[in-house]
């Protein structure tokens, strides 16, 4: 077990180390969204609002971590899919939970990566972080709930993928987008109205980006808001992995799974 | 179960909504032999290949591997067979020897490096180990995905159109590689191809679909043995009148394809002799026969067209 996910990742560091669009995709893009959002912030905080732009920024940081995570684990069978190679792997005796695990280690180095970055870089440029106000519990809650959630997101996104095939494939970039506004990343959930505010809360990382501007402005947060975040998280990635098993099982009865390799 | 049976498939069956792609499709693979899996395109040939692999479920049937229930064992079936197609590729992005590093430990290739090295000789393709796979040529793809399917030591593979889109010397040359790993390795294959001469070299057995059903399952000989129907090329030196007047007697297909040679096509063997003695009874001065027996093409066209031999 441990030699087939050791050679997917080998497999993924031969084609990120080869892959221009891999490296802009994740670091470039990613740094390059954090760098303006600090100047952004560095022109709101200069406007006498204490807080507002660490919030900003921090929140753009969390979100990168999500999002690269999240991209990394749809990307990833596509570059097999597009080289019709996807049928190939599964032909050996690799499994779906040794391919998973694979997938799940590449996000979560890929996001870690990009994080480290992006700290780096607002340290360097901003001359500022905003970890100093996290306990190292209050970091790891927000790593491994943030994993999950875009391990969640990433799980259905496969699945469909491999369900309705690549003519979906814009979904494996795209779909996050659509749930960054609901999750209350760059506002407080207050802002919104009631009816989206009772959407908002369904999900786990609202929750985590609510304690963030708490911990910015020198608050604490209810460990509830931590529980429920955690609690949902763990749901999500149950039901994710029951809809992906699903899916994945559905696109090899319907013929679809290998159809996918024929482009 | 029979120990020398390595594949064993009983009334395999693949419904795709109304239509019905494969159906109760048996046969199996003796340790040691090679199979042909032939049929029109859209006859369920590569349906049956994608549930003999594992990645199509089948509506109904069971496929066995060695003894072991595939659905059960699918891990262990898989590690003990290989797959090489024409049209799945390797990770183009990535090079030669990159693609095989990681297949050796999807398969668990003990001393890796060395197998790689020695398959990659027997192929000769040393030379692109360090090139991306998309700027392989055809030939070098088919080469680089017949060493991947080796990598396991498999006891059996499963090729799909593995000489489709080579030119006629690099697919002489990928057959005659596979014949030697038939010789040297004792290995059993199911080879799926359009060109009948191939099938007719290397196959032991030819397994013939239909409309997803086995319309035929023999040896190349003893099919082509089916057809009763032969094709007659005729020199004469006569008049050209007399010979049409003698064919037309004894009711055959027949066309001239100059002043003194004539072809009659789709003739009993039986009839031969009767034909040759009517035409000398007319005075037809017979210079050369040329009879053309039928071979897997005409069993192929028979089964396409008419559905059964």
């Amino acid at each position: 077990m441990i030699r087939r996910i050791f050679g997917l990742l080998v497999q993924e560091w031969y084609i990120s180390k080869r892959s221009l669009e891999v490296i802009m995709d994740t670091i470039w893009y990613s740094t390059l969204s954090v760098v303006v959002f600090g100047f952004v912030a560095k022109y709101i905080s200069s406007q006498n609002q204490p807080g507002i732009g660490e919030m900003l920024l921090s929140g753009m940081i969390w979100w990168e971590f999500l999002r690269i995570n999240q991209y990394s684990l749809t990307l990833n069978p596509m570059w097999n899919i597009w080289s019709r190679n996807f049928c190939n792997m599964f032909i050996s005796p690799l499994s779906k939970t040794e391919y998973l695990v694979a997938q799940f280690i590449v996000g979560f180095l890929k996001s870690s990566i990009v994080f480290i970055i992006n700290l780096l870089v607002v340290r360097l440029v901003f001359n500022t972080t905003f970890l100093q106000n996290y306990s190292v519990l209050t970091f790891i809650g927000f790593i491994s709930i943030l994993a999950l959630f875009a391990w969640s997101m990433g799980l259905v996104i496969m699945g469909i993928i491999f369900l309705y095939g690549t003519r979906i494939q814009a979904l494996a970039w795209g779909f996050i987008a659509v749930v960054q506004p609901l999750v209350a990343v760059f506002f407080p959930v207050s802002v919104m109205p009631l009816w989206l505010q009772t959407i908002s809360y369904l999900f786990p990382v609202t929750y985590l980006f609510e304690i963030n501007r708490l911990l910015i402005v020198g608050f604490t947060y209810p460990a509830s808001y931590m529980a429920i975040a955690a609690l949902l998280s763990v749901l999500y990635f149950i039901i994710s992995l029951y809809i992906f098993k699903h899916f994945f099982a559905a696109s090899q009865l319907s013929g679809q799974f290998a159809k996918n390799d024929e482009g | 179960m029979r120990e020398d049976i390595v594949l064993s498939v009983s009334n395999l069956s693949k419904q795709f909504g109304p239509t019905r792609a494969v159906s109760d499709v048996t046969f199996s693979i003796k340790k040691g032999s090679v199979m042909g899996l032939l049929g029109a395109n859209g006859a369920g040939k590569t349906t049956t290949i994608q549930m003999l692999v594992g990645v199509t479920t089948p509506t109904s049937g069971e496929i066995t591997y060695f003894g072991h229930d595939f659905k059960k064992d699918k891990a262990l079936c898989l590690s003990r067979i290989n797959f090489a197609s024409a049209y799945n590729m390797l990770q183009g992005r990535i090079s030669v020897w990159e693609n095989l590093i990681v297949f050796s430990h999807l398969y668990h290739v003990p001393n890796y490096k060395k197998k790689i090295l020695e398959l990659c000789d027997f192929f000769e393709v040393t030379e692109y180990l360090h090139k991306r796979v998309w700027y392989l040529s055809a030939g070098q793809k088919t080469r680089v995905n017949l060493v991947k399917s080796l990598l396991n030591d498999p006891e059996l593979i499963l090729m799909d159109e593995p000489t489709a889109s080579l030119d006629p010397d690099i697919a002489d040359k990928t057959l005659s590689l596979i014949e030697r790993l038939k010789k040297e390795r004792n290995l059993s294959i199911l080879y799926t191809s359009h060109n009948m001469d191939e099938i007719t070299r290397i196959c032991d057995d030819v397994v013939f679909l239909g409309e997803g059903r086995v319309v035929a399952h023999d040896t190349p000989l003893n099919l082509t043995k089916r057809i009763k129907k032969t094709t007659m090329k005729l020199i004469f030196d006569s008049k050209k009148q007399l010979v049409s007047q003698t064919l037309n007697d004894v009711k055959c297909e027949y066309v001239f394809q100059n002043d003194n040679t004539v072809l009659i096509s789709h003739v009993d063997e039986k009839l031969v002799p009767n034909i040759i003695f009517k035409l000398s009874k007319n005075n037809v001065w017979i210079t050369d026969i040329e009879i053309q027996k039928p071979d897997l093409e005409d069993v192929f066209l028979q089964i396409t067209r008419k559905g059964n031999i």
